[in-house]
């Protein structure tokens, strides 16, 4: 266990000195758990809380006069300097956290004893992406291509998935052949199909050419991958590395495609340099971004040597080249050393640019794209989480977080998610808090049991997805592609990154929260309103009927009694619908373990039928919310009229009209004060400003139970909030312009429910009342 | 004179049009009085379509001879936009350059378009009459009325030239004494003050002037300065320098003879550097496919200047707000970069001047009426050296406390644009001449028509306000970290990058806004309305409260 390796768990008076002025610092009293180390300053009223496993580097910086100092760097490129009176104590901070930070063994790591603070279910998440169900709604055609099973026990290559997509014409002689001819047994296996043009994208390792010359396999492999698709007469190899690497490469008998062995291709270099050198030019830019007195000229000068600009463009340059082939119907293979890399990079960065589906957060579907990275990439995480070879750490992915932002500044109406969300997975590829990042392949996460051990990221995600909206995003303008510039002008330098802990260097009042949160108070506000005005109608029938029969004092008995028995009525319903419902969420769990996805959604239908008292969080499918029970409310149709004075009164002042702006507020009601640096959230219920940390509750809007409109056959829609929904989540409401969608997209969309952030106060006070 | 004797030809056909970042245009040029015309019919950008392009924008022309047929017309102007006109036959070659040429340097101001321009709008109010002298000081010196004075001295401009007629001057001088003072500063540009700021019921003075004239005391000047200082303990003397020699032998009488100030050194560029800085950076800008921008950008050092600039003037409004002691601004000539310290104090500072109408106060105040030589240093073609940017670093460092705080500001970024635009060519007079005087003379505002008149239009106004807009009534600070400087890509960048983002994020900004209030107005009637029916119902007695409810049950029970 860890807690052997905690020396002292509590330290007092510590200094958190500022990065940009040494002399300005914060007393306060670090803490160090098992899992996270945290600083709080009841003085300056802050906390810092940096999770160990976020730290990359603990130094022990020479002895000063004012006390003995401890830098901590952290993966997510916050640094930070503790001052710490006696040296005693700043050798065990740093003995501590130097173990804490590097796992001697897998088990010790985060994600096996992370339990989610709500009531999101362990299996959430483990199931959103199937590679069979993505090659569906890509819509690769069977004609052409064939899922091969000879991988099925890892025997072809061990750090492919399992499903692998072949041509159909290959036989298992070719692909066995080609497999060999690959450096790491990785074959060109389908990634993306691009429907319109039929068009492939391929991914693999670099032929071993070097040493065996040639392989009629893999040639013949090559022929087969150019012959199904029949719109284009020759197909392209992309190496992604510079030339002069792959002829290094060759001489270890390695190397690439000579275009004279392969009829009808085209082979091109794109230049990105290797691993290595990004890594040392990512640790040229974080010195940059960190020295102290420092002009623009430094600045920008560093930024210029790091090169880091440089490899993103190349990056980008090479997947707008592999988007523009397909889209001219040109079949891609890409690959670098061993495929697992730049190739990854690219072909993920080349897919955002030319499907849509990938720029969505929709039932997180987005990330598909970064799983199938994960699945054929190997990520070095257990060198980097557990102490292993630092030759191998590189940011590969960090890389690609950029470059995507990259895209994201130049077309910002086109994603659905704002640069937060890229920050956020950025941030858990590296916290261990989600197992979704662990392992290198397919093969490690099977053996490590994840899916049943651990929380996925993507279930986490789509439980507060409202915080990843793009308020910039336009579901009506969808380009065909991106077509981002790569004009050195338009590589910016990402401040909100590098800089992200650097608070005094960022614009104090950013737009995009402020947007985010204008719009989901909007849709509070739609709602309540379409809620309101269900109301009135059924006030105003229900006097224009008692004025037309005129026996207005009579009445009153009738209603009473009437509540009365529909009460009851509800309640019985409730037990059945319980009952329907426990059942249900054990079939559920079930399904989501054998990770079942079709019929996970044939079940998820079959909820619906019984759902008016059942609240999904938004966007997710499978968050069949426990907190169900605060939207137990007697359907209300407008005959059915509210019956007290209270329920009413109570409804009016459920939505907050006017929210508490930053400037209005200083303090959280915990007690941290509210600076500019400070994420933070409304309360629907009240207004008040919380900070982020304090708002982890969801709710529905009182008298917003969900209720289904019946008439209109299988696919029912909610009528509370599909609109407004809609708008916020999928604007059009179409989640993707593929007509052949035919897998569970569409179902899931129906059944989202809106819930909405509360303070617990709000939380504690219509549960109370239920 | 006579604009015809220099167009040496009227117009050229076929001429192939280069800019960078865009594609090559067939057009036809056209070259009049005020006007470069290139017109064209084969571009899908209707803003290509016809281009009217102010000789007074134009900051040099200069000529490449490819062969004997053809040739290289390169165009540069003042707002950053570079063009290559491929101009077939010698002589239209150089017929266009020498009229070009000429009819950039026509140094007559009331030769100038201004003095042509016929409005094809009517604004509501002339903006010539929107913010008159008497009224911005007397509403600069309220509440401190018992130091400070509005002064008629320097009515027919003898004190000093480059002021404006109105000046305000503390109550312990009398005009004469005045007129002493301004003899004992270099040209006679005194220390006046720009803006009172409050703090805890006492107003600080921010005040800018030149250097004293060397050599001798002035009891006058001393006497000013106190009255400057006023019941403050101690004051500060911002010194702007430009070159290190006189930073290094910075001795000077103010050490002595003002004891009661502390004196402040900054080295801040100077007017040649500033023209260089940008001349560099829009070279850069104008070749977007260079893989050396960033060292490129480094190596203009515009950024560099303006973190200066917006350094200095946050130290200005520190020692007003923190130390609250009056500051004193003090340069050469106190015409150039003084105005952009105290200017960018005063948007520290004063919640009013990021206000649209706080804004154009402002500039009228410290900019036109301050003497600021938009002609000498805007307006003119010549590149010697007395042109400079000066304004345009202003403006930027606006931009760069505007993207900082962008809700506190009424105004967006389009605004500072446009008034940048229209400082090197306009067809508005406000940003004509050198000085009040100047104005004067050649009775710009009788003749030409205000930049205000064109701006406080509705339909111009509402591109241009902030829809994010909340009054902000504290004092913002700015971070100038070098990270947090950025390249002002909506000016420098406009004609070498695609801007529809930047439109789109705009109106999507604005129907968030919109549609949120909306929402809450919606919300709001349906409850009142609600409330109403709510009302009626419980005095019909059809809705009970759940009191009654318990009881009636109670009863049921007992019964």
């Amino acid at each position: 266990m860890k807690m052997e390796h905690i020396a002292t768990p509590k330290v007092e008076n510590v200094h958190l000195l500022d990065n940009i002025n040494p002399r300005n610092s914060t007393v306060g009293t670090l803490y160090i758990t098992t899992t996270h180390l945290i600083f709080v300053s009841p003085e300056d009223k802050e906390e810092l809380w940096i999770l160990h496993m976020h730290i990359s580097s603990v130094d022990k910086l020479p002895l000063t006069t004012s006390g003995s100092p401890v830098r901590i760097q952290c993966s997510n490129f916050r640094v930070v300097t503790f001052m710490v009176n006696r040296d005693r104590d700043a050798q065990d901070i740093y003995t501590s956290l130097a173990q804490l930070s590097k796992p001697s063994s897998l088990e010790d790591l985060y994600c096996f004893q992370y339990r989610a603070k709500n009531d999101l279910p362990q299996p959430t998440g483990w199931t959103f992406f199937e590679l069979s169900a993505e090659f569906q709604r890509q819509g690769v055609h069977s004609k052409h291509w064939t899922p091969c099973s000879l991988n099925n026990e890892y025997r072809l290559c061990p750090t492919y998935p399992r499903l692998l997509m072949v041509p159909s014409s290959a036989s298992t002689l070719i692909v066995q052949g080609s497999a060999k001819f690959r450096s790491k047994g990785r074959l060109p296996v389908l990634t993306y199909y691009h429907a319109q043009t039929s068009a492939a994208l391929l991914r693999c390792a670099q032929p071993l050419s070097g040493i065996k010359g040639r392989s009629s396999e893999d040639e013949q492999f090559i022929n087969c991958i150019l012959e199904s698709n029949t719109a284009s007469k020759f197909l392209y190899i992309v190496d992604t590395r510079p030339k002069i690497n792959a002829m290094y490469n060759r001489a270890a008998g390695k190397g690439y495609e000579a275009e004279a062995f392969y009829p009808n291709t085209k082979f091109v270099f794109k230049g990105i340099e290797n691993i290595h050198i990004m890594r040392d030019s990512l640790s040229k830019l974080v010195e940059t971004c960190e020295l102290k007195t420092e002009t623009i000229q430094l600045f920008l000068q560093g930024l210029e040597q790091s090169g880091w600009l440089k490899h993103i463009k190349a990056v980008l340059e090479a997947s707008i080249f592999i988007a523009e082939s397909l889209l001219n119907g040109i079949s891609v293979v890409v690959h670098c050393s061993d495929g697992w890399d730049r190739t990854s990079q690219t072909c993920a960065i080349a897919q955002i640019l030319i499907d849509p589906f990938y720029r969505t957060i929709q039932v997180v579907y987005v990330l598909i794209l970064i799983l199938i990275l994960t699945l054929i990439l190997i990520k070095y995480n257990l060198f980097k989480y557990c102490s292993g070879d630092p030759k191998e750490v590189s940011p590969i992915f960090t890389q690609f977080i950029d470059a995507t932002w990259q895209i994201l500044t130049q077309f910002p109406q086109a994603f659905q998610f704002n640069a937060k969300y890229l920050l956020t997975i950025h941030d858990h590829v590296y916290s261990c808090q989600f197992g979704t990042f662990l392992g290198n392949c397919a093969k490690d996460r099977e053996d490590y049991r994840l899916a049943e051990r651990t929380y996925s990221l993507w279930g986490h995600l789509t439980n507060t997805a409202d915080e990843f909206i793009n308020p910039l995003f336009d579901s009506s303008s969808k380009p065909d592609i991106l077509n981002p510039s790569t004009s050195p002008q338009n590589i910016h330098f990402w401040r909100g990154f590098y800089c992200r802990f650097e608070v005094g260097t960022h614009p104090r009042e950013p737009i995009i929260d402020l947007l985010t949160l204008t719009q989901l108070h909007t849709a509070s506000l739609e709602d309540h309103a379409k809620h309101l005005s269900k109301r009135v109608d059924g006030l105003r029938s229900l006097i224009s009927s008692a004025k037309a029969s005129g026996a207005v004092k009579k009445f009153l008995p009738s209603v009473v009694t009437g509540t009365k028995s529909s009460t009851e009525e509800t309640e019985s319903e409730l037990d059945k619908v319980e009952k329907r419902f426990v059942d249900l969420k054990t079939a559920l769990v079930e399904k989501c373990q054998s990770s079942k996805i079709l019929e996970l959604f044939n079940l998820l239908g079959d909820l619906e039928d019984c759902s008016p008292y059942l609240t999904l969080s938004v966007g997710s499918p499978v968050v069949y919310s426990l907190h169900r029970k605060r939207s137990f409310e007697p359907l209300s149709s407008p005959s059915e009229i509210p019956l007290t004075l209270d329920q009413i009164q109570q409804e009016i002042s459920s939505v907050a009209i006017f929210w508490e702006t930053r400037r209005e507020c200083s303090d959280c009601s915990c007690g941290i004060k509210i600076s500019y640096s400070v994420p933070v959230k409304n309360c629907t219920s009240c207004g008040r400003l919380f900070c982020e940390r304090c708002m982890h509750r969801r709710r529905v809007l009182p008298g917003h139970a969900l209720a289904f409109n019946n008439s209109d056959g299988r696919r029912r829609s909610s009528n509370i909030s599909q609109s407004s929904l809609a708008s916020l989540i999928t604007g059009s409401g179409s989640p993707s312009p593929r007509s052949s969608l035919n897998i569970p997209v569409s179902p899931v969309k129906f059944i989202q429910m809106r819930t909405y952030p509360v303070c617990s106060n709000c939380y504690r006070d219509t549960s109370s009342e239920q | 004179m006579e604009f015809a004797d220099l167009i040496k030809i009227s117009r050229i056909d076929n001429v192939r049009v280069r800019r960078a970042g865009k594609p090559c245009i067939e057009a036809t040029v056209a070259v009049t009085g005020h006007h470069l015309i290139i017109s064209s019919s084969d571009t899908k950008d209707s803003t290509d379509r016809e281009m009217w392009l102010l000789h007074r924008g134009i900051l040099s022309v200069s000529k490449e001879t490819e062969s004997n047929r053809s040739g290289t017309l390169l165009l540069k102007y003042k707002d950053m936009r570079v063009f290559n006109l491929d101009i077939i036959g010698q002589d239209c070659l150089t017929a266009l350059t020498t009229s070009l040429q000429a009819l950039s340097n026509v140094e007559e101001q009331t030769s100038s378009y201004p003095f042509f321009y016929n409005p094809g709008f009517k604004g509501l109010e002339d903006g010539w009459c929107l913010f008159r002298p008497e009224e911005e000081y007397c509403k600069l010196i309220k509440g401190a009325e018992s130091t400070w004075r509005v002064s008629r001295v320097n009515h027919e401009f003898s004190v000093c030239a480059t002021y404006g007629k109105l000046l305000i001057v503390p109550t312990n001088l009398t005009d004469s004494q005045i007129l002493t003072v301004a003899k004992h500063r270099i040209g006679g540009r005194f220390p006046v003050p720009c803006y009172l700021h409050n703090v805890k019921n006492n107003s600080i003075p921010l005040v800018r002037g030149s250097y004293t004239v060397a050599g001798w005391r002035n009891g006058e000047d001393e006497k000013l300065m106190a009255g400057i200082r006023g019941s403050n303990r101690k004051g500060f003397i911002i010194c702007i320098h430009h070159d290190k020699i006189k930073m290094a032998g910075g001795k000077s009488e103010y050490d002595t003879v003002y004891a009661q100030w502390k004196r402040v050194n900054l080295r801040l560029p100077s007017l040649s550097e500033l023209r260089e800085s940008l001349n560099n950076l829009s070279a850069a800008c104008n070749d977007p496919g260079n893989d050396k921008w960033i060292s490129k950008l480094a190596s203009a050092h515009w950024l560099a200047h303006v973190k200066d600039v917006l350094n200095a003037a946050c130290l200005a409004a520190q020692l007003i707000e923190k130390e609250n002691a009056p500051v004193v601004v003090i340069e050469q000539e106190a015409a150039d970069l003084s105005l952009i310290l105290v200017s960018l104090a005063q948007i520290i500072l004063n919640p009013d001047s990021r206000t649209l109408h706080g804004l154009e106060a402002l500039i009228e105040r410290d900019w036109i009426q301050g003497g600021y030589k938009f002609w000498t240093r805007h307006g003119s073609s010549s590149p010697d050296r007395e042109t400079s940017p000066v304004f345009l670093l202003f403006l930027d460092a606006v931009f760069q406390i505007y993207t900082q705080f962008p809700y506190s500001f009424e105004f967006t970024d389009r605004l500072l644009v446009v008034l940048g635009d229209h400082s090197f060519s306009s067809p508005f007079g406000t940003f004509l001449s050198d000085c009040e005087k100047e104005r004067c003379s050649y009775s710009v505002r009788e003749q030409t028509v205000s930049l205000w008149s064109y701006l406080n239009q509705v339909e111009i106004l509402s591109s241009m306000l902030n829809s994010l807009y909340i009054p902000n009534n504290s004092v913002i600070w700015p971070s100038v970290a070098p990270m947090s400087i950025i390249l002002w890509t909506s000016y420098y960048l406009r004609w070498v990058q695609d801007q529809n983002n930047y439109t789109y994020e705009r109106r999507k900004i604005t129907e968030i806004i919109e549609r949120n209030k909306t929402a809450k107005l919606q919300a709001l009637r349906l409850r009142r309305e609600l409330q109403e029916l709510q009302d009626e119902a419980l005095s019909l007695g059809l809705l009970c409260t759940e009191d009654t409810e318990r009881r009636d049950s109670d009863n049921s029970v007992q019964t």
